[in-house]
């Protein structure tokens, strides 16, 4: 497979100045190789989204590095630059915002068709813009080809900008939230055809959402990584991520979603939280950034020192969490300050 | 329904929306019976009605929205039967709220911002203070803060704030708790858990089956998302295009649905149990509710369509007790399900 692997090198990014500024990302590090998929979950706020456009180049970290192969995007030669433009393409969240009003279908594809040179006449733009409504379901494409964005339902939008995406062949697609605004009944089609760009064409794919079940689909053979708070606090192969998650966060997440099938979601087990309100990221708490929901909060241990994503290592996976660090044998990895924090709260308590 | 009070009887109901485009036909030919207890799951796509047929229960649709046929018989606490399709403004008052209250889709941002939640409770008993006079000052609070707690919040911290100082999973919860302030027999909940996140979704259920496990309130759900109506749901009615195309009991829509459209709808959705699982769509998208198929609505995206399909619109059939589908080829959907049944126990077996 050919392509360049991207990668997240303690990436940071914050938003707003002085008292109101929030760390949006904090350290957050991962590599996706060519033909490779990692979906990100998490809830509303925990920075998917800034991390998705960190990694498509749309926006700078305000540390840590994203690289392109070996060599930092915004230090990229203007001709590599130019081919990362083309070989990184974004689906973004919102299609109601990405999508230019004033133009029509045709004009939002043709557009990049042009401006990387990729069809050579009138009759070849016009087949291949037919090719791409085709290929996301947009069908007959004559019906769809003069709408502008206001004219189309949500699903339809959120298509376009797929097929937008698809203009230029890229290599790695960063699909943030591509199907949450596509009714149930035409879901999977839309995600079953994102899965056969990346078995038939080897694209890669940083996956945003915050459905687990899609996840799960999505990215069977590839990974998950869960974001909390701006952190990564788990990152593992889906199959193991999903059958035996490590952290409590992870834990809580799978426990708590619902499912289509009433004996099943019923009879569920439930991890109950400690608090149901999630933080503010402007007032983070001290250590562990989940202990106030925690159910498997250690005073002393848990809120002295934070886990990094690393805490915890089982070959690929990766998790955030001093607790199942010591409960896996690798206590090791817990530093002194909080090992001696959680004793001494161990000892008062006794 | 045999050995249980209906409160709600729904026949025939008709409703459609006057555009410049033609009319909608949002509502077609709905009837259903809701018991006094029971939890009901309208479950479908976006635009297939159910907006509008719960609005229709509490007479709140907008203007260019108009009932052409039907009944809507509502059994109040005082046993007399109301005919909600001609209930006078004064009786329609005290009928909203006091016997059944709505929580809307949007109700995220269905809270005045500039108001208090305080205020919201005390708005919402004012209207109703000729019958509940009692419902001021201190028995208000009383009550508010009642309604508060059954939802899981802090009346203490939340009766003060304003709504842009709760998340998104505490206004929906408020919303709720509103809903329930005057104490209605009915609770409708349009949407409830859509675009909240997992967590504050999974809070909102728990709240929801303690309201009808312990407090017995009868809800009507109308929602998209199957995983809500096989978590709370006694009954589901699938609807398709305006009209209910499959009826029955829980378990028997998620586990023995004898219409197409229920069985595309099951196989769309991924579940988190379980191995990989073979999901794919329905084709095509729903249908113009101006200018709707002849025959079934279903048949240009039904696998099992046949001419008389496309002839005549299937009634709804029974097809095991208590449950009915609009199918005319309803046991061959059936035999075909059950004989994928092996292959869906071992997606079971898969879930350890
Ligand atoms: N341009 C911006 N200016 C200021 N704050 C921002 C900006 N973009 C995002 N944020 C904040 O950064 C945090 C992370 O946002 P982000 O959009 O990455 O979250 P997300 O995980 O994608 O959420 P969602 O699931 O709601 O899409 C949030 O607190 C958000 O309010
Ligand atoms: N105020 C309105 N005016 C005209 N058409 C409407 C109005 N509200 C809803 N509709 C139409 O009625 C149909 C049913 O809508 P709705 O009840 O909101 O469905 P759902 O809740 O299932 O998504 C849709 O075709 C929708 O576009
Ligand atoms: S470090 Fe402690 S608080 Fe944090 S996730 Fe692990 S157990 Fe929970
Ligand atoms: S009546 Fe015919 S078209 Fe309609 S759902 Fe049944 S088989 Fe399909
Ligand atoms: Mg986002
Ligand atoms: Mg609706």
């Amino acid at each position: 497979m050919s392509g360049t692997p991207i990668e997240l090198e303690h990436a940071s990014r914050s938003y707003g100045s002085g008292s109101q500024q929030v760390r949006a990302v904090d350290d957050v590090s991962f590599t996706i190789e060519p033909g490779q998929t990692l979906c990100l979950v998490g809830e509303s706020g925990c920075g998917k989204s800034t991390t998705g456009r960190m990694t498509a180049g749309l926006l700078e970290p305000s540390q840590g590095r994203v690289l392109y192969g070996e060599k930092e995007i915004d230090a990229l030669p203007d001709a590599e630059k130019r081919r990362f433009r083309q070989a990184v393409q974004i689906i973004h969240q919102d299609p109601y915002a990405s999508l230019n009003p004033i133009r029509n279908v045709t004009q939002i594809l043709s557009a990049p068709l042009r401006r990387h040179k990729l069809t050579k006449s009138r009759s070849e733009l016009q087949n291949r813009l037919r090719e791409l409504l085709e290929t996301v379901g947009l069908t007959p494409p004559e019906e769809f080809l003069k709408k502008y964005p206001h004219q189309l339902s949500g699903g339809q939008r959120q298509r376009v900008s797929v097929a937008r995406a698809l203009t230029v062949d890229p290599e790695f697609i960063v699909a943030d939230e591509p199907v949450s605004m596509v009714d149930v009944s035409m879901r999977i089609g839309l995600l079953n055809m994102l899965l056969g760009l990346q078995k038939d064409l080897g694209v890669a794919f940083l996956f945003i959402t915050h459905d687990l079940a899609v996840a799960k689909h999505f990215s069977w053979e590839g990974r998950i990584g869960v974001m909390y708070l701006g952190r990564m606090v788990e990152l593992g192969p889906t199959q193991k991520l999903v059958r035996e998650p490590v952290h409590p966060y992870t834990r809580a997440l799978i426990s708590a979603l619902p499912e289509a099938d009433p004996e099943l979601t019923r009879n569920k087990e439930r991890l109950s939280l400690r608090s149901p309100d999630i933080p503010s990221l402007l007032d983070l708490p001290a250590g562990c950034p989940f202990h106030p929901r925690c159910p498997m909060y250690e005073e002393g241990l848990c809120d002295t020192d934070r886990p990094a994503e690393d805490a915890v290592i089982l070959e690929e996976h990766l998790a955030a969490c001093y607790v199942a660090a010591r409960e896996l044998g690798q206590e090791d990895r817990i530093p002194e300050s909080s090992r001696a924090a959680g004793a001494e709260a161990a000892r008062r308590t006794a | 329904m045999e050995g249980r009070a209906d409160v709600l009887s729904v026949r025939e109901l008709e409703i459609g929306y006057e555009t410049g485009r033609g009319l909608v036909r949002a509502v077609r030919g709905v009837s259903f019976d809701l018991g006094d207890d029971e939890s009901l799951a309208f479950i479908g796509e976006s635009g297939s009605g159910k907006t509008t047929l719960g609005l229709s229960l509490v007479r709140l649709l907008p203007q260019n929205a108009s009932i052409a046929k039907g009944e809507i018989a509502f059994r109040a606490a005082s046993e007399e039967v109301l005919d909600l399709t001609t209930l006078d403004d004064e009786d329609l008052r005290r009928f909203r709220w006091e016997e059944c209250a709505m929580v809307f889709q949007s109700a995220l941002n269905a809270l005045n911002p500039v108001m208090r939640i305080r205020d919201h409770f005390a708005d919402t008993a004012k209207d109703h203070s000729e019958t509940n006079g009692s419902l001021k000052g201190r028995a208000l609070t009383e009550r508010a803060t009642e309604c508060l707690e059954m939802v899981q919040l802090d009346p203490g911290r939340v009766l003060g704030s304003f709504p842009h100082e709760l998340s998104g999973g505490m206004r929906q919860r408020v919303m709720i708790a509103l809903g329930l302030l005057l104490n209605p027999r009915v609770l409708i909940l349009d949407e409830p858990t859509t675009a909240l996140d997992v967590l504050t979704q999974r809070a909102i259920i728990e709240v929801l089956r303690t309201l009808k496990v312990e407090h017995r309130f009868a809800m009507i759900f109308v929602s998209h998302d199957l995983s809500l109506a096989a978590e709370l749901a006694d009954r589901v009615a699938t609807t398709y295009a305006g009209r209910i195309v499959e009826l029955g009991e829980v378990e028997q829509i998620f586990y023995h649905p004898r219409h197409p459209y229920t069985v595309g709808l099951l196989d769309a959705v991924p579940t988190l149990a379980g191995g990989q699982q073979e999901l794919s769509s329905i084709p095509g998208s729903p249908p113009d509710l101006i200018d709707l198929p002849t025959g079934c609505k279903f048949h240009p995206r039904c696998p099992y369509a046949t001419d008389k399909c496309r002839e005549e619109d299937p009634p709804l059939i029974e097809v095991a007790p208590a449950q009915t589908a609009a199918c005319w080829h309803w046991e061959k959907v059936g035999s075909d399900w059950e004989a994928r049944g092996g292959e869906i126990h071992e997606r079971d077996a898969n879930r350890a």
